[in-house]
């Protein structure tokens, strides 16, 4: 699959679908963090994305995947600016569906804040929104899985009880954690406001598993978001995506086709664009 | 008909064999056997973003006729664990069979 480089590294990506024609919907897929990668789209999202008529494009954030590695820069805003700088890279320069998993639909919001005229819509799959409470969480998170993953025994653990596949995945994960400073900058820097939140014109669509807390977030997006359209699918945890994708892909389709036109418009759009 | 069929399977799997050095090189690994039996989870220990890097080397080689996203999101969990390098080939070289038809 290609790379290219972008915002000075080197950035692993594939796409699908119509993503050179300029009338189709382009939907860049974002993923989770540590233990995921481009991967977790392709055999999922992707293929009736495509089949639906939207360009796709997936890529590994940094610190993932076939995605470089470096030692720093780690923060929602270097994580932003390594997307932007993929979508000129690619010449993609209409505003695109950003569709985040977990970490993933965080940085959607994030970058559809600071950088409205490229976004025409943001889907939230099992995220939370990257506020200051956000990153507090996040702080715990990382120090949590650090603690447990710092463990000598933890590999062979997980080997036998989840498989070498997880296993594998969980040392690449480790050796993230211990050879960036992804556990001191992405749970700090710069987070939204509630003011940002508001600010926002772009449709939103959160979807939440019902067996998992990540729900407890959906009146705060309700209360402070212009368009938000949220949905819970029950009997699920937080690896919906995977687990279920013809069902999300039920509810992203007709969603992401009905905003279309308003997108087209351009307005409701390029209204906030210089909000900060 | 069956003679040209068997003929096309064995350079596939000489195709999927060459992909596969490709990615395994990257580990370190240029000694594993990769036969139709091999198993691509317990034989191989495949990442899913390897199948990524893996359906790129099919694209590239065959076209549009071999969707490998397609094959794989049609497969059970299950049948995903167990898959093995002579059913990715099957299903090769049937997918090239039907676009020649």
């Amino acid at each position: 699959m290609p790379i290219v480089t972008a915002n000075g590294i080197a950035q692993h990506y594939a796409t699908m679908g119509p993503i050179g024609d300029p009338d189709a919907p382009i939907a860049v897929l974002i993923h989770g963090v540590l233990i995921d990668s481009l991967a977790s789209y392709y055999f999922t999202l992707a293929k009736p994305f495509a089949d639906a008529g939207v360009g796709t494009l997936m890529y590994d954030l940094r610190g993932h995947g076939k995605t470089a590695k470096p030692p720093s820069g780690y923060a929602m805003s270097d994580y932003a600016q390594d997307l932007i700088a993929l979508l000129d890279e690619l010449d993609i320069t209409r505003p695109a569906f950003l569709l985040g998993n977990s970490f993933g639909g965080s940085l959607a919001l994030y970058v559809a804040a600071r950088y409205p005229e490229r976004v025409a819509g943001v889907v939230m799959i099992e995220a939370e929104a990257p506020t200051a409470e956000w990153g507090e969480r996040l702080r715990n998170v990382f120090g949590e899985s650090s603690k447990h993953l710092s463990r000598r025994e933890v590999i062979p653990w997980i080997r036998m009880r989840y498989g070498r596949h997880l296993a594998k995945q969980a040392k690449a994960a480790i050796d993230t954690l211990n050879s960036t400073r992804i556990e001191q900058e992405m749970p700090y820097g710069s987070m939204l406001s509630m003011d940002e939140l508001a600010a926002l014109r772009c449709p939103v669509l959160a979807i939440y598993a019902g067996d998992w807390n990540i729900k407890a977030e959906q009146p705060l997006l309700v209360t402070w978001l212009t368009d938000c359209t949220t949905e819970i699918i029950e009997g699920q945890d937080h690896s919906v995506l995977v687990s279920i994708p013809s069902t999300v892909c039920e509810l992203v389709l007709p969603w992401m086709t009905a905003r279309r036109g308003a997108v087209g418009a351009g307005s409701a759009v390029t209204g906030a664009a210089d909000d900060t | 008909m069956t003679e040209t069929a068997a003929i096309s399977a064995d350079a596939v799997l000489a195709d999927i064999s060459v992909m596969l050095r490709a990615i395994l090189d990257e580990y370190g690994l240029d000694d594993v056997p990769i036969t139709r039996d091999t198993h691509f989870h317990d034989d191989l220990e495949l990442e899913s973003i390897d199948l990524v890097t893996l359906a790129g080397s099919l694209a590239e080689r065959y076209g549009d006729a071999v969707n490998f996203a397609e094959f794989i999101a049609g497969l059970e969990l299950e049948s995903l664990i167990e898959l093995t390098v002579g059913d990715l080939v099957d299903y090769v070289a049937t997918a090239l069979a039907g676009t020649e038809a």
